[in-house]
This record gives structure tokens, C-alpha cells and sequence, in this order.
């Protein structure tokens, strides 16, 4: 068993492009829908990780459900648009919310969004014994001002602020960063930046001149908000005070979060009934709607699935291809070969030693795709997913998927075996008379 | 070990479908240790006779007995064994293995046989590749070799499990005299060690000298045996 083995191995070394080609396919079968698998797999694990910490429901302007949760929880669309102040404030003080947190968007500091909030952000748990989910790695909280219209929660604020009492101007434009935001950035406490309107880049190059100074810095949170930069509400607000003469007067006053504006509001409910309630009192409303965000990521992970489904079947039909490959490859081998058999069989050779040396040349192409396969196919899914993340901040934890192996080694394995036989039965029908002495 | 043909017939089938005997042997017994020429013309039956004798090809009638057994009774697989063990064949080209060494080329039979234990098949076949003179190129391919080389390894690979008949197909075709002299001392010499049977079919008459004793194949059927042998039995046996 082992000399043939020994034997298959030879002779596939004396043919290495037609063992590599095969061999490649199935690897690229095999690639692709490892690489899928773990990549849906670890974009639904990375989505519930970085949506965990984020309450049980959304409070944001009439819209897409999926649009407000994606914008708001994942930072991956744009918003629908702002609603009033007075909604934040009315779920602040109403006794079925356990905790509402502002938010709201407008600018950004080189494609990483500036988010206007107040202190009750980072209070924010993955549950209620958790620590909070967002934690200083170095430095302070950004100081709450005091507000005009806000004077209340502006002093509600400052009592929980360890630097509660720097009530003046100059904290108007402090910042606190994302960990991933603070490396991308490559600021530390105490450096200054300029934000741009707009939520990338690419959206508006108009600055604002009022620099942000850096108080603090995040620990990372496996969160889109890793990638953020904090600063409070009133900040926001002052950088959007509407001017006539703007250019981006229009946009600014109806998409970015002008004065008296949040884009959406972050809510945990004290109870499942009252829940029930806030979410059939915007149901019915027309200012604002309410979502919630495992609802809308569930319906997320369908179509995630659906995509894996379709890739899946993109890769089942690539190995199919890998088969064929496989079997056109040990075809021609064994016809090109039935000279060599033959001289096997005369030196006394039965015909299931030339069989097994046919299935264990098949097995070993497709063994080494297998191999080659996952090595691509991990490789990929590492390269995508790092990709992805340090695009959206968005975690995708890779892992090893246990109900894959099993079936990703068996798979090309059968396939190999199969597409072996054919091959394997013509070696064993050999003549050996007619191929060693053709008259 | 004896060999014995009786009442053999082979039949082939030409392209029109007539039937044209090309072996017809009544009886023909070779002792063991014997060292035999069996001389003809190209489509005398030579290469038929050799692979009825090693099992390769059922003849039409009649049977093929090895000290009793008769080959043809045993079943496929028991047969393929039973000529790995017992029977090598030394074909007309040297018929190398292209992806294998030399020293490979030579277990492989060794491996087929299951005759030794594995743990000594390199060893024997490191051993047989320096009585052909090869031990230098145990590790060459054979388009590394010369034709002569080829044929040295083909014949170390012959006598791989020690067989008790060995059936040589015009070996020294390809090769010029002082080479195939050196080939023949070698498998004449090796043979006499092992007491083993040698069968040279070739129309090479330099070759009859060699002899102690030369058969004729013509037409299938064997119509001279020679009367006096080149050496006395005890030579051959020396």
C-alpha cells in the first residue's frame, strides 16, 4: 500500500502541471466557499458584537427601519434625517426609559464621523451588570457646556463629569476618539483637528475653522464607534448654526445636525410593556419612527445568508468544474500511461495495484487542493475581513467552523474518489498482451 | 523448478476473422536451472510462448505447469502473483518506468511479490544494481541512462525476487556486441547462481554458442531440439 502510494506520488510529480491545474480548481472551489462561510460567519458575529452594546431600540427620523439602524448602530449609511430635540428630551424624563442617548451627526475629521452626545453615551453596556462598553484608554470625557435652550440636561451633564465645573467656551470643542479613530488619525490627547461637513471625505471639502482639541482617547469597544470621534451635542449644533449666505445652508439645516436637531436617539426601555408602548406611540406618530435593531439585523442576516447561498452554489458548481478537472486530467494520465501499466502488470502486478496507484494519484490532487484550499481560503477571509474592518470599524471575528471542516475534507475527497473511478477501471482493463507487444 | 507445456495451442483471430494457429507445442518440458535458446524468426510464436509462460495470455488449449501447478487454474489474481514470484520477464526494450528511479524501478516487482520483507527491498535492489554495474546510478531516471544502462536495470529488476524461470525477449536486440555480451555474461552468470531457468528467445545466431541448448520455433510449433548440447548439464549447473 505504501510503495503504491509511493508510486501515485511519483508519478505526479513527473506531471506537475497537470496535477497543479486540478489541484488549483479544487482549491479554488474549496477557497471560495470556506471563505464565505467564515466571512458571513463573522460578519454576523462582528454585527451582533458591535450592535450589542446599543439598547433595544432606535428612535430616528421616518424612513427605512433598516436604514435608521445601519446609520445609527453600524455607521454604514447615511441617515434619514434629524428629528427635534424635544423627542430626546420627552424620552429623557419619560419614566418607561431606563436610559436615552443623543446622537448627532454632521461632520467628520478625515472620513471618521464626529458625533455629537452628551456623558450618558458612555454608559452604554452590552447588559446591565457589564461594564460600560466604552471606556477611557487615556485622558478625560469632553466637557458639557452649558446650553441656552438646554440648560437642564447641560447641568444634569456636568454633575456626572469628573471636570463638571469647566462650564466656559473653550470646552465647546473638546473631543474624545475612537481607539481605531485615534490610530487612523494618528492624534493623542492634546493635538487639535479641523472636520469637514459631511460624513466621508468625498462628501464636501468645506472646513470649519473651529479646531477640536483631543481630551481623550477609547479603549476599543469592537464597535463601529471605534472609529468615531466624540464630542457633545452642543458643539455640533454651534458648528451648524445655519448661515443664509452658506453654500451648504440647504443640507446642513435638514441632513447634518443643526440646532435643536439629533439624528437619532438611543433608547433602553425599563420594561418590555413600556417598550411596547414608546414603539406603538411612534408607530403612530409622524415625527420620528421607533426600530429595533435585532429585528432589523435578523432580516440583515437573511439577506446575508441568501448571498452565502448563492456563493455557496457558485462554489458547489466550481468544484463540479474541479471534478471534471479532475477526471479529464486522470483520464488522459492513465490513457497516456497504459503502456506503463501494462509493464506493471507483466512484472506481476495485479490489476488492483494499478487501480489503487490511479485512486491514490486522484485522492492526493484532490488532497492537495483541499490543502491548497484552505490556505487560500483562510487567507482571503483574513484579507477581506481586515479589510472590512478597518473601513467600517466593524469587527468580523474569523473562526474556525467545525460543521465546515468535517464536510470540506469530505467533499473533495468523494469528488477525487469519483472522478478517479473511471480512470481506475480502464487501468484495471488493460491488456497487457496487446499494449507491452503491439503486433 | 520444472516447467512443462502440453497440448499447447494458441489461436488468434485475424482482422477478417480467420483463425491462424501461431503456437502449437505438444509437449515441451524444461528442467529447473536449465538454460535454454529458443531461436525463430520474427512471428515464429517466440513472444506468444513467453507470455503463455508467464501467465499473461490464456492460451487456447492445453496447459502451462510450474512443478505441478498448473498456471491457468489459478485464479486472475493468485496468477499475477504466482508471476511475480516466480517468473521474470526481461522484454525486448527495456520497458523502465519513466518516473522512477533505477533503484525504484527495481523494488517494484519486489513490492508486487511480497516475497522478502520490505525492510530489505532497497537493500537487494542496491545489491542487484551493483552486480549489473550500475550501483553509481541507483538514483538516475532512465532518460539519464543510456540504452545499455536501461537494459542492466531492466535485467536487475528481472531477477528482483529471485525467480525460478527467467524469460528473456531478445535482450541484446538493441544493443551492440560488446554490450550484449556483457548483458548476457551477466544474466547467464546470475541465473546459474540462483538455479534458476533461463528461456533467451532472439534470432541472434552469436547468441547459440552460449548455449547448452537451443530450441526452434517455427510457425508455433518446435521442430528441432537440439541433439547435443554446447555444454555437458553438469557445466550448466556449475
Amino acid at each position: 500500500m505504501i510503495y503504491d502510494m509511493a508510486v501515485a506520488w511519483r508519478n505526479l510529480h513527473a506531471r506537475p502541471i497537470q496535477t497543479a491545474i486540478p489541484a488549483l480548481v479544487i482549491a479554488l472551489a474549496l477557497a471560495l466557499s470556506l471563505a464565505v462561510a467564515m466571512l458571513s460567519d463573522g460578519a454576523k458575529e462582528g454585527i451582533i458584537q458591535a450592535s450589542d452594546p446599543f439598547g433595544v431600540m432606535v428612535i430616528g427620523a421616518k424612513g427605512s427601519s433598516q436604514q435608521l439602524v445601519l446609520s445609527s448602530i453600524l455607521l454604514q449609511d447615511d441617515p434619514i434625517g434629524n428629528i427635534p430635540y424635544t423627542i430626546y428630551d420627552d424620552l429623557e424624563h419619560d419614566e418607561r426609559v431606563q436610559l436615552a442617548v443623543p446622537l448627532a451627526f454632521g461632520d467628520n475629521v478625515a472620513g471618521a464621523r464626529l458625533i455629537g452626545t452628551n456623558h450618558d453615551f458612555f454608559e452604554l453596556r452590552t447588559s446591565r451588570s457589564a461594564p460600560p462598553a466604552f471606556q477611557l484608554a487615556d485622558g478625560r470625557l469632553f466637557a458639557v457646556v452649558e446650553d441656552h435652550e438646554h440648560e437642564e440636561d447641560a447641568e444634569h451633564d456636568a454633575e456626572e463629569h469628573e471636570e463638571g465645573d469647566e462650564h466656559h467656551d473653550e470646552g465647546l470643542f473638546e473631543a474624545v476618539l475612537g481607539a481605531t479613530a485615534a490610530k487612523d488619525l494618528g492624534l493623542k490627547v492634546g493635538d487639535q483637528f479641523e472636520t469637514t461637513h459631511g460624513f466621508g471625505e468625498g462628501i464636501a471639502t468645506d472646513h470649519h475653522h473651529e479646531p477640536y482639541t483631543v481630551v481623550g482617547i477609547l479603549k476599543p469597544s469592537g464597535t463601529a464607534y471605534d472609529g468615531a470621534a466624540f464630542t457633545q451635542i452642543e458643539s455640533v449644533w454651534h458648528v451648524h448654526e445655519v448661515d443664509p449666505n452658506d453654500s451648504l445652508a440647504p443640507y446642513m439645516g435638514e441632513r447634518l445636525g443643526a440646532s435643536d436637531q439629533v439624528t437619532a436617539v438611543l433608547v433602553l426601555p425599563a420594561s418590555f410593556a413600556g417598550q411596547n408602548q414608546i414603539y406603538q406611540e411612534f408607530y403612530t406618530g409622524t415625527e420620528a419612527q421607533a426600530a429595533f435593531p435585532g429585528t432589523e439585523l435578523t432580516d440583515l442576516f437573511e439577506l446575508i445568508d441568501q448571498a452565502q447561498e448563492i456563493l455557496g452554489l457558485i462554489g458547489y458548481m466550481v468544484l463540479g468544474i474541479a471534478a471534471l478537472t479532475v477526471f479529464l486530467s486522470m483520464y488522459n494520465a492513465t490513457v497516456a500511461r497504459e503502456h506503463a501499466i501494462a509493464v506493471m502488470r507483466g512484472l506481476g502486478s495485479s490489476p488492483a495495484h494499478v487501480v489503487r496507484i490511479v485512486l491514490f494519484e486522484t485522492l492526493f490532487v484532490t488532497l492537495l487542493g483541499a490543502i491548497l484550499g484552505r490556505v487560500i481560503g483562510y487567507g482571503a477571509a483574513q484579507v477581506v475581513a481586515d479589510a472590512y474592518s478597518a473601513r467600517s470599524a466593524i469587527p468580523v471575528p474569523l473562526r474556525l467552523l467545525p460543521e465546515w471542516e468535517a464536510l470540506l475534507w469530505a467533499l473533495p475527497l468523494g469528488v477525487g474518489a469519483l472522478a478517479g473511478l473511471v480512470p481506475a477501471a480502464l487501468a484495471y482493463r488493460v491488456n497487457v498482451v496487446e499494449k507491452l507487444f503491439p503486433s | 523448478m520444472n516447467v512443462t507445456f502440453a497440448d499447447l495451442r494458441h489461436v488468434y483471430k485475424s482482422p477478417a476473422g480467420e483463425a491462424r494457429t501461431v503456437l502449437d507445442i505438444a509437449r515441451w518440458e524444461v528442467d529447473g536451472g536449465q538454460q535454454i535458446l529458443l531461436r525463430g524468426v520474427s512471428g515464429s510464436g517466440k513472444t506468444t510462448l513467453f507470455n503463455i509462460a508467464a501467465g499473461l495470455l490464456a492460451p487456447t488449449e492445453g496447459t502451462v505447469t510450474y512443478d505441478g501447478q498448473k498456471l491457468y487454474a489459478l485464479a486472475p489474481g493468485e496468477r499475477d502473483r504466482f508471476r511475480a514470484r516466480h517468473t521474470g520477464y526481461i522484454f525486448q526494450t527495456h520497458y523502465l518506468l519513466a518516473p522512477l528511479t533505477a533503484l525504484e524501478n527495481v523494488v517494484m516487482p519486489m513490492a508486487f511479490a511480497r516475497k522478502y520483507p520490505a525492510g530489505q527491498w532497497k537493500r537487494d535492489a542496491r545489491d542487484l544494481l551493483g552486480r549489473v554495474g550500475l550501483a553509481e546510478y541507483a538514483h538516475y531516471r532512465p532518460a539519464q541512462m543510456s540504452t545499455g544502462q536501461r537494459l542492466r536495470v531492466a535485467v536487475a529488476r528481472a531477477l528482483a525476487n529471485r525467480p525460478d524461470v527467467l524469460l528473456a525477449d531478445e535482450p541484446t536486440a538493441a544493443l551492440d556486441a560488446g554490450a550484449a555480451q556483457t548483458v548476457m555474461d551477466l544474466v547467464q552468470a546470475i541465473c546459474r547462481e540462483n538455479g534458476a531457468s533461463l528461456i533467451v528467445a532472439s534470432h541472434d545466431p552469436a547468441l547459440a554458442a552460449r548455449f547448452p541448448l537451443a530450441v526452434d520455433l517455427e510457425h508455433g510449433r518446435l521442430i528441432a531440439q537440439a541433439a547435443e548440447p554446447l555444454y555437458a548439464a553438469s557445466e550448466v549447473m556449475a
